[in-house]
This record gives structure tokens, sequence and C-alpha cells, in this order.
């Protein structure tokens, strides 16, 4: 019999009461799944709760499993009968590569392919996102838990080593999260790459050698690459250079809105923070039909007339202006830090104020037309959009990712649908975004992403069979764009702004800094 | 010329400030039944696990037949059979399960061997390991290791903690190896093994301080007991191969570890005592070769240190 062949045999003989474990949570999390999804009007509230127990439940007795098929055959020590055996590395390798193939990844892509069969997704089009799945399970699953499990000698001393190394993950992302407010999408994928390749390392060499303290010193070097690609690597610098300056006329055009009859420039304390918060007023427009746009991050660049000059470091946008994409000239709100330090720099000086953004341009492509109904249509690039049982929101299901930009538009009736004469109104939502590539698995392959329509009055109906339209916001380019200097020194009637400093600290204050003539 | 089953030349292995082995070279003829003996801590394991390829040798070679010790995985292990105190098996598989999963392992594999001496050792195939006794552990790491008929079976404490049934069975089932299969083996089971080995090493902390025949080291290792007579001669006057001397006015007696005819150790007892008489020679067992040389170190080693305290 091939030894790899043997070696699977005697391991699956060794865990298979191991095994009923997950493969009992993943059944179950199945058809949970799957009864959640088509048992219509009478779903259980707590499904979805017990659905991701199992989902964690299969993880981590997973792990268990993982680490107990490592030290079947234990890499650390002399006294292990197997060293002693004609074993052939390659082939126990094989043989543990074996079996996570059969027993985890198998039943894993069975489960996910039946659930998306259910849920009427294609099998097709969710290939490539079930293979990148399946990679990414296995660069933050299966290698961390083999190597603390190659080179340790018992179940508690790999476990105490992978939560070791979860809890440096976590700090790691913490620390990052705190420091860089842009990251560019591809340093965290690229990160992770890196840590699988030398946690790959690590295990092949520790199974090729068994010299436990240099396969260590390898897998140390995961964490040692992580921190310095984390310091020396200009996240936000490298992502700001990736959104270009556009010369000439901008397709977006964003300014400070000036008009004293809506919302003025203020600044507010925040309690127990050593930051002011700058709130600016913004009218923004854009100048390009079918496109439409997305802020990633801002920040503010004060300039003093002594020449100092601080800009802010590159900030995620939450509330600035929504992170969906807009069309047409709406007014926006920027919220932006300004450390007590600096403010005390420039305190009683007129400064200038500039705001640059960091924005994503899509395309508008073809709409599609579809009508809603409870079975739902099947949307290229998208997923599955369908009516609830209820009449009261539309859910779009995309395969084990977020669904990307889309502008849904419908009508919603205001009288009940089986009026066929009642009156409709316009809604509409805004799905998806281009956020950073998930690097977490999915164990469900469904994502059900609800769409938030927009609408005028509480009360109304989606029935069934009114039309929807479906328009697609492909990705375009990313760009910078800068508001002009506030006050605008151009205008040399314009007065300075200036900084007084606020009278209260400890709550926020009413700065009624009118622009351009009175101090912000 | 058959070249030996194990070769090792200048072996060192040293843990930051400690030498475990120090320097030994010694040939494990094939077809030998070759015994390690020494003391606690003298070194044996760490030798058996560098010629095994378990550990590396801080410099030095070691070559198993006729390969570097360093090659020595995977095929190779066809041709080599292991049992150690310490082994640790597949406690959850039983006998049974444990063979079968071996089997395929091995093209050399003899069925009718490995049901020969599961009979001979009577050992229950649905026991899982992790319930069997010390014992019968050991017997069944016998059969796992006989079964394939190895060129060179290398044995690590097989006897230790064993009741004299066990060993007795063991060395049978050794005793009908004898010839087909070079045996390299560390004891401290003195008597069983005088009764089969061919070529005793003695390693004393970390050094091999001899290696050769059993019959030669009982021809050299005697008693020798004389009548000093009137002479005294003082205890540096006598030679180094004279240990463990007892002497009185009426009598003397010291064990000889020179290879030397009698005549010529008579020669040497007259030139220290010349009127020695009633010279007369014992041979020594093993066990007390063994603790002869295991003291005299002990007391060479007290020395040193005094010497060096000083």
């Amino acid at each position: 019999m091939n030894q790899s062949a043997n070696i699977l045999r005697k391991d699956f003989n060794y865990l298979r009461s191991q095994l009923l474990i997950p493969c009992s949570a993943l059944l179950l999390a199945t058809g949970i799944e799957v009864a959640s999804r088509s048992s219509g009007p009478l779903q259980l509230f707590s499904l979805p709760a017990l659905a991701r127990g199992m989902v964690i439940l299969f993880c981590l007795s997973w792990i268990v499993v993982i680490v107990n098929l490592i030290h079947s055959e234990r890499l650390v020590g002399l006294n292990q009968f197997w060293t002693t055996r004609p074993y052939e590395w390659p082939k126990l390798l094989l043989a543990k590569c074996y079996f996570l193939l059969l027993l985890l990844y198998l039943p894993l892509v069975a489960s996910q392919v039946f659930v998306l069969l259910t849920v009427g997704l294609s099998i097709i089009h969710s290939l490539g996102p079930l293979l990148l799945n399946l990679l990414l399970l296995t660069a933050t699953i299966v290698l961390p838990a083999s190597c603390p499990a190659a080179l340790t000698r018992t179940t508690n001393q790999a476990m105490l080593v992978l939560l070791g190394m979860f809890s440096a993950f976590v700090a790691a992302v913490a620390i990052t999260r705190s420091v860089n407010g842009l990251m560019p999408g591809w340093l965290i994928p690229a990160e992770m790459v890196a840590a699988a390749i030398v946690l790959g390392a690590a295990l092949v060499h520790q199974y090729r050698t068994r010299n436990t303290r240099r396969s260590t010193q390898i897998l140390l070097l995961a964490p040692l690459l992580i921190c310095i690609a984390q310091s020396t690597i200009p996240g936000s610098t490298l992502a700001a250079n990736s959104y270009t300056r556009v010369d000439g006329d901008p397709p977006l055009s964003v300014r400070f809105d000036t008009d004293p009859l809506r919302t003025m420039p203020r600044i507010t304390i925040g309690e127990h923070s050593s930051r002011l918060w700058l709130h600016t007023p913004l009218l923004i427009s854009h100048q390009q039909p079918g496109s439409s746009f997305s802020v990633d991050a801002h920040r503010i660049v004060l300039t003093a007339p002594d020449g100092y000059t601080w800009s802010s470091p590159w900030t995620s946008v939450s509330e600035i202006i929504p992170a969906a994409a807009f069309t047409s000239e709406r007014s926006g709100d920027s919220q932006s830090p300004i450390p007590l330090r600096v403010y005390q720099r420039l305190g009683g000086q007129p400064v200038s104020l500039r705001i640059q953004f960091a924005l994503v341009q899509f395309q508008d492509q073809a709409p599609r037309f579809a009508t809603l109904s409870i079975d739902g249509a099947n949307i290229p690039n998208l997923g599955v959009c369908a009516l609830n049982h209820a009449y009261s929101q539309i859910s779009c299901r995309s395969a084990f990712r977020d669904p990307p930009p889309f502008a849904i538009s419908t009508v919603r009736k205001e009288g009940p649908c089986t009026a066929v004469d009642a009156p409709t109104e316009p809604a509409s939502a805004e799905l998806g975004d281009l956020s950073q590539i998930s690097v977490i698995p999915q164990i469900d392959p469904v994502i059900e992403t609800p769409v938030r329509l927009t609408l005028s009055r509480k009360q109304g109906y989606l029935c069934p069979g009114l039309p929807v339209q479906f328009l697609e916001r492909k990705f375009q380019r990313r760009l910078q764009a800068e508001t002009p200097p506030y006050p605008s020194t151009s205008t040399t009637t314009s007065a300075p702004s200036s900084f007084n400093k606020p009278a209260r600290r400890d709550k926020p204050c009413h700065a009624e800094n009118r622009a351009p003539a009175t101090p912000l | 010329m058959i070249p030996p089953a194990i070769a090792v030349h200048h072996l060192t292995r040293s843990y930051r400030s400690h030498t475990a082995l120090s320097d030994v070279t010694l040939a494990v003829p094939t077809g030998s039944v070759y015994a390690l003996v020494g003391p606690n801590g003298a070194g044996k394991t760490t030798l058996i696990q560098l010629i095994m390829n378990l550990r590396q040798p801080t410099s030095g070679v070691a070559q198993v037949l006729d390969l570097p010790a360093s090659s020595i995985h995977g095929a190779i292990l066809n041709r080599i059979g292991y049992v150690s105190e310490n082994h640790e098996m597949p406690d959850w598989m039983t006998i049974s399960e444990l063979l079968d999963f071996l089997r395929p392992f091995y093209p050399t594999w003899d069925y009718a061997l490995e049901q020969q001496l599961l009979r001979e050792f009577a050992l229950p195939l649905d026991r899982q390991l992790g319930e069997l006794s010390r014992g019968m552990r050991v017997k069944t790491a016998f059969v796992s290791s006989l079964s394939y008929r190895p060129e060179l079976l290398v044995l690590d404490e097989p006897f230790s903690g064993l009741d004299p049934l066990m060993r007795d069975d063991l060395i049978q089932g050794l005793l009908d190896r004898i010839g087909e299969t070079t045996i390299f083996l560390s004891s401290h089971d003195l008597a069983e093994i005088e009764s089969f080995a061919s070529h005793i090493g003695y390693l004393e902390s970390g050094r091999l301080l001899f290696s050769e025949e059993l019959d030669s080291l009982s021809a050299r290792f005697r008693q020798v007991r004389f009548r000093p007579g009137s002479t005294v001669a003082p205890d540096s006057a006598l030679p180094p191969s004279w240990l463990e001397v007892e002497r009185s006015q009426s009598h003397c007696k010291f064990r000889d570890s020179s290879f030397c005819t009698p005549e010529q150790a008579i020669a040497q007892i007259r030139a220290a005592f010349p009127h020695a008489s009633e010279i007369s020679f014992e041979p020594l067992s093993l066990r007390e070769i063994f603790l002869t040389q295991a003291r005299t170190s002990r007391v060479l080693r007290d020395l040193s240190a005094e010497r060096a305290a000083q």
C-alpha cells in the first residue's frame, strides 16, 4: 500500500471520533442555513445565531483535529516510534494534506455548493470566490493551527502558542488601524500571503529536518516581517499615492458651503479628548454624467500666515460624506480632528484651510431590469435579490463576498398590493462598496445584504411584480480632489479665518464663527 | 573484507558546557552482538541516538551499514530495527493494528516470523498498547522490529525494568536472530549480556574506556591473589593495570586488567614483590569487571578532583 494512504488510513482511525464534532457542526450549520433561507414567513429568529454557533464550533473543533493530526506523528522529541521507521517525510506531509483535503475541504465545499444551489446562486460564477475562500481558510486556520502543532509536544502547548499568535495578530491589526487611517488595499492581503508563505516554509522545514529550533526561528519571521512592514511601509502615503491627482477640469468638485442659511463651520472639543473637531459644511457636485464617486479618506491642511503648515493624517471616512456613491450636488459635513497642540500653535492666528479627498470614481453600466418577487431575480455580478415574505424589504444574496457597488431603484405602492390602482412612489438605494479585500474566510457561503431603500413616506408596500432597476457601478479609477483654500486666497477682500481658543474644554462648544468674515 | 555494521570515528556530542560523548571511536563487526555498558549518564543513549541519526554530532562521523549516519532516514530504516526503553508508541492502537499499520512499510516483512514471534511472546493482539505492561510493550516493539529481518538491530536498554521471565523470553528471541542480524545494544543487565554478547564496549562519562571481544576481555581481567612475603612495595611501584588492590602483611589481592599471559603477570608480581608466593588467578564475571572498572574510574576521578582543588 502507498505510504501516504497507509498513514491516512491510520490517522482516520485515530481521529474518527474527533471528526464527528466538526462534521456534525457543519451538517447542522448547513441544515440551519438551508432551512432559514427557505422557511419563508415562519423563520425562527434564533436560527442564524445557532448557525453562527455551529460555524464557530466547526472552526474550533477543526483546529483541535488539525493539532491532533500533526501530533499523531509528533515532530518534536527523539522518542517517537515513527522516527525510526521508514517514513518518507514528503509522504508523511502528503498524508496530512490528503486528510485535510478529504475530511475538511471536501465536506466544506460540498456543504457550500449545496447552500449556494439552494439559494439559487450560480456555481460557475461562484467558483473563483469559492477557491479563494479555500485559500483564505488555509492561510487563516489550517496553516496557523498546523505550525504550532508541528513545533510543540502537546495539544495544550500548541493551543497556547496558537492563542499567543492570535493575540499578537489582533494587537498588530489594532495598532495598524490606529496608526494608518488609510491603508493600501493590497497591504493586508500581501502581508497575509507573506505570513502564509513563512508559515508554510516553517512547516515544511520542520517535516524535512525536525529541527525545531530552526523551524521556530523561521516561524518567528512571520510576525517580524509584519512588524517591519507595518512600521516601514508608509501605508497612508502609499495608499494616498494610488489616488491620482486630476489635472484640468476635475470630474468632481468639492467646495466649502458658505451659504449662511445652512449649517456654519464650528469647532467642538471631544470629551476626555486632546482633540478638537472642525466641522465644515461642504458642497459637492460632479460634472461627468454616468459617473459616481465614493470617498475613501480625507485629510485637512491648515496653513498659518507664518508658513506653518499642518496636514492631518489620511483618515478613513465614515461620516464626512456617506461612503455610498453620490451623483448630484449635495451638502456634506466634514468633521476633522485637530490635535490640541496644533490648535494651540495656530490659536489666534488667521489660517487657511483645505480639505483633500481620496475618491473612487465609478462608471455606471447599462441598467438591468427585473420585477420584485419572493423567488428573486438573478443579477450578474450581484447575486440573487428577492423580496421578503412580509413584502417589507429586498435582500440581495451574493456568494462569499459583499456585493459590489450597485444602485437599485424601484417603486413602492402607497396602498396594499391587492389595490391595483394604488399610486406608487419611487424608492432607491445604494448597495455595496469597494472596501478592502476581506481576508476572513467564510464557512457560510451566502452573504445577505439588505437593500435599505430611501423613502419619502413611512408607509408603503413593495409588491411582487413591481419593476426594479439594478445599475452596476463599475470601478473606474482612484483620484484625489481638493477644496479651494478657505478662505479663498484669490479673494483679497476675504478676511482670513483665525483660531480662537474655545471657552470650555469639557463639552462641545458652539463657535459662532461665521465664514469668511468671522474667525473659525 | 566485510565492513563493520557500525563504525564510529572520534564522535563527540556537546550540550553547551556539558560533553555527553567525547571522542568515541568503535567498530561493531557485522554479525556480532555488541553490548555497550556503562553507568547511568555515561552517554550510551546519546551514542545510540547519534548512530540512529536522531541527534547530530558536534564532531566526528558515524557509519551505519556502510552509510553515513546522517543519511539514515526513510527507506534505509527498512534495514535497521530499533527498540528503546523510552520509545513512545501509538497507545490508542491495538497490537494487531500496529502490526497491520507497519507491515506495508517493509518490503521484507516476514508474516510467518511475525506470527511465530507473537506466539513465542504470547502477546494479546486485541489489547491497546496503552493498556499493556512495560514488558508487553517491549515485546511488541521487538516483534515489530524483528519481523522484517533487519540487518542491524539497535536496542537501547531493552531489558531495563523487566522481570526475569520477560528477559529470558526476549533474550531467547535475540539468540534466535544471532547470525543473520548484527545486534548493538546498551544495557545494565550484565549477567544476561554475558550469556550472548560477543563484543563489549565500556562507556564512562562520555568516554569509551574499552571496546573489545568478550573473550579477550575475560582473559584480560582476572583476580590475582598471592602472599607478598617480607618485601613492602610502595603503592607507586605497583603497575597501573592492577585495580582495587587490597594488601595486608600476609595477603595481597588485586584485579589485573592487563592483557598478558599468566607468566608475564607472575613476572610483574615478582618485580614488585620479589618474595611473592602462592600466586593464584581467578576469572572475573562481566559484572565484576564492570564494577571494578566503574569503581576505579570513580576513584581516579575523585583523585583528579582533589588535585584540582589543591
